[in-house]
């Protein structure tokens, strides 16, 4: 049993309820609609800072954004894990309801603020502006210091959540033995599965699989070296040419990485979830931004060259595969 | 002798963009005046015609299109440019077929205005 099954005690059974590479790709999916929501809140921050001359029709598409990703979110974060979705369906409507207030807000006709005594003409400083305001409690909404009520919890719980069932099924399948057996540096061992390959494939014939033919898994032992007082870790990985969705598969550990990394900067991205406090331990990149939820540690890398990617997967492989991950 | 400061009409339903472009423009030496409809700015401009406007294309009775039409009509060496809004790639591709002189989309910095004003003021100079 692995450590994310312990970590949800008493949820129902239902291992074997879908396939290990089309639940990782909807998993994924759910991934990159969380990366678009994150690019929403950046952009709204970018302007909130005043350099940007902006209307309502800007905060209105935004919130119009911002509610149809967690949509597709809590969508797919139902969908990975079926078991009470009312739950996470009902706090969405909520979101919904705050969603077409501030749409409302952003149709109403405010007066704007007095010109500043003695400039002879109005105010640049765009603090006073109603947009500005309006724009502020959005990003509030979206990631304020109200806890278990924003945009980006109910983002958390959707992710946890659809990594529940994940952790089930990436157990089964390493209980049955599919995928090919990789060493990993340090004494463990990588089950490989191809993430995209048809029904039947689950590479049957080991000898052909290459680490080359996966850019993270390659960057990631590259970065590992020969580490010969490694973890002796195992592992299970679903690989591509630019993707990868690892998982340790020891008692007692948490960890999963899942990455693209194909030099479209829009595309890319590392995501990982792993034991709390697991950033300070192994020096995560700067770039990384990291969410904390009461199962563990999220962090996120997106929209940065794929060199920061690179160069990520390398410090992260370097870490990971030694004695004290 | 100084040369005369170019004069610019900034029209937009949304009051924030005029509140704030006309400081922003006024300090880099243009005489700037804001409306809020497009009636309004055409009825000025048979007044006093104007070098250049900067025109939002959706607004309510008078559109930016409208505006942009009617100004050429009047003159054709006045410069619009055209204020677009998300995903109206279309908009401004018929608004540059219809004699617009450059167009910006929304959210912009006031930077990016003042590079395409100062084009466009470069050509009225020549």
């Amino acid at each position: 049993m692995g450590i994310l099954e312990k970590l949800w005690p008493g949820r129902e059974k239902r291992i074997g309820a879908g396939d290990i590479r089309v639940q990782t790709i909807r998993f994924r999916k759910l991934l990159e609609n969380a990366n678009g929501l994150l690019g929403l809140f950046d952009d709204g921050h970018e302007k909130l800072g005043g350099d940007y001359i902006l209307d309502s029709h800007y905060v209105a598409s935004l919130v119009d954004g911002i509610i149809e990703k967690l949509g597709m979110i809590v969508h797919d974060g139902c969908v990975l894990s079926p078991g009470d979705t009312e739950t996470l369906y009902a706090r969405y409507d909520e979101h919904k309801t705050v969603a077409n207030g501030f749409i409302a807000r952003s149709k109403e006709k405010t007066a704007v603020p007095k010109p500043t005594a003695g400039s002879g003409s109005e105010p640049e400083d765009p603090v006073g502006f109603p947009e500005y305001r309006l724009l502020a409690d959005v990003l509030e909404w979206c990631n304020g210091e109200t806890s278990g009520r924003t945009v980006m919890d109910l983002v958390k719980q959707s992710v946890v959540r659809g990594l529940q069932e994940l952790d089930e099924l990436v157990s089964l399948e390493e209980r049955k033995k599919k995928g090919v057996l990789l060493e990993a540096p340090g004494g463990g061992e990588i089950r490989a599965i191809e993430l995209w390959a048809g029904s039947e494939a689950f590479m049957p014939r080991p000898a052909r699989f290459d680490v080359n033919e996966s850019l993270p898994l390659k960057l990631l032992l590259m970065g590992a070296g020969d580490s010969p007082d490694g973890s002796g870790s195992r592992w299970t990985a679903l690989v591509d040419r630019d993707e990868l969705s690892l998982s340790c598969m020891d008692e007692g550990k948490i960890f999963r990485m899942d990455v693209t990394a194909s030099g479209h900067r829009n595309l890319d991205y590392v995501f990982l979830f792993a034991d709390k406090g697991w950033e300070k331990k192994h020096d995560l990149p700067g770039e990384f931004r990291i969410e904390s939820t009461d199962r563990g540690m999220l962090a996120w890398m997106f929209d940065v060259p794929v060199k920061a990617i690179e160069d990520s997967l390398i410090t992260i492989g370097r870490t990971l595969f030694c004695a004290t991950s | 002798m100084s040369e005369k400061k170019l004069r610019i009409m900034v029209i937009d339903d949304e009051n924030i963009v005029g509140k704030r472009l006309k400081p922003a423009l006024e300090k880099s030496g243009y005489l700037v005046e804001t409306f809020e409809d497009g009636e309004t700015a055409l009825a000025r401009y048979d007044e006093e015609p104007f070098d250049i406007v900067v025109t939002d294309i959706r607004m309510e009775k008078v559109d930016g299109i409208e505006v942009l039409e009617k100004i050429l009509a009047k003159s054709d060496r006045t410069k619009v440019i055209i204020i677009t809004g998300y995903a109206t790639v279309e908009v401004a591709r018929e608004a540059l077929s219809k004699g617009a002189f450059d167009f910006i989309a929304k959210p912009f910095k006031p930077d990016d205005l003042r590079t395409i004003i100062k084009r466009a003021a470069n050509e009225l100079r020549q």
